[in-house]
């Protein structure tokens, strides 16, 4: 009886293995690392209590993120803005980990994130950073694939011309000199 | 727009694009790379040991 109570030794394994991926959805929506990884921790407990649920042989990364996303809306999203209004600044620490230096020439991308309505963030980090499908994407965020390839779309224009400013300097105008030229690439300059 | 300003501004696009991508990537690897905090490993296994089958309808035996 007892034996046939034991949860599936396989869906512990399958949990831990995605404890990165979700770890970074969760810094995608939270925006910071305590938080994300309270929410993990939550989206890990709703999940195996709702293992049965599951349908074997589909994505197990799917499912746990359309978890944490409607645990995100349900929970956590009045807590941070709560927080945000006490901080002020949040937005120019997302993704800040205030135990480890990181990476110095990721922090205009971090900035121009935290400028994206958080629609617009979630989708371009799903398709564009965690490497998820846009199909994927669209069951996560509950949508239609058009509005996911929208949002992805108007998220990358954006924060393109972010990038555009601020790393012409770090490459020593690089960017600028073929928007100047028009030639190197292009072979057509006269 | 004259042609060679619309061939710069897609040259542009495409540096910036792939530019773009490759710092997302970067981002997640971040992440990605970082040591996973053993409160997780310890929850699984206390869910594992602690949880019955959440559909099982039989009667938890608290004894062995």
């Amino acid at each position: 009886m007892e034996e046939i109570q034991r949860p599936d030794p396989g869906f512990k394994s399958a949990l831990l293995a995605e404890i990165s991926q979700l770890r970074f959805f969760a810094l995608s929506l939270t925006g910071h690392h305590d938080r994300a990884d309270d929410l993990v921790q939550e989206t890990l407990i709703k999940a195996w209590a709702a293992q049965h649920r599951f349908t074997p042989g589909s994505s197990l990364r799917a499912w746990l993120f359309t978890i944490m996303r409607n645990t995100f809306y349900s929970d956590y999203r009045k807590l941070r803005r709560e927080v945000q209004d006490r901080d002020g600044d949040s937005a120019a620490r997302l993704f800040a980990n205030p135990e480890q230096n990181g990476h110095l020439d990721l922090d205009d991308l971090k900035i121009a994130l935290a400028k994206l309505p958080e629609d617009q963030r979630v989708a371009v980090l799903l398709v564009g950073a965690s490497g998820l499908s846009y199909e994927e994407a669209a069951q996560i965020c509950g949508c239609a694939l058009g509005t996911i390839k929208s949002r992805v779309n108007r998220a990358r224009q954006k924060l393109m011309a972010h990038l555009a400013i601020e790393s012409a300097a770090e490459f020593g105008g690089e960017f600028l000199a073929i928007a100047g030229s028009g030639g190197s690439a292009s072979g057509e300059a006269a | 727009m004259p042609d060679i300003e619309k061939d710069a501004s897609a040259a542009l696009d495409r540096e910036l694009q792939a530019y773009l991508g490759r710092q997302l990537r970067r981002l997640f690897n971040q992440t990605a790379a970082e040591p996973i905090p053993d409160r997780f490993a310890d929850l699984l296994e206390r869910l594992d040991r602690e949880t019955p089958r959440p559909e099982a309808r039989v009667p938890r035996q608290e004894a062995l």
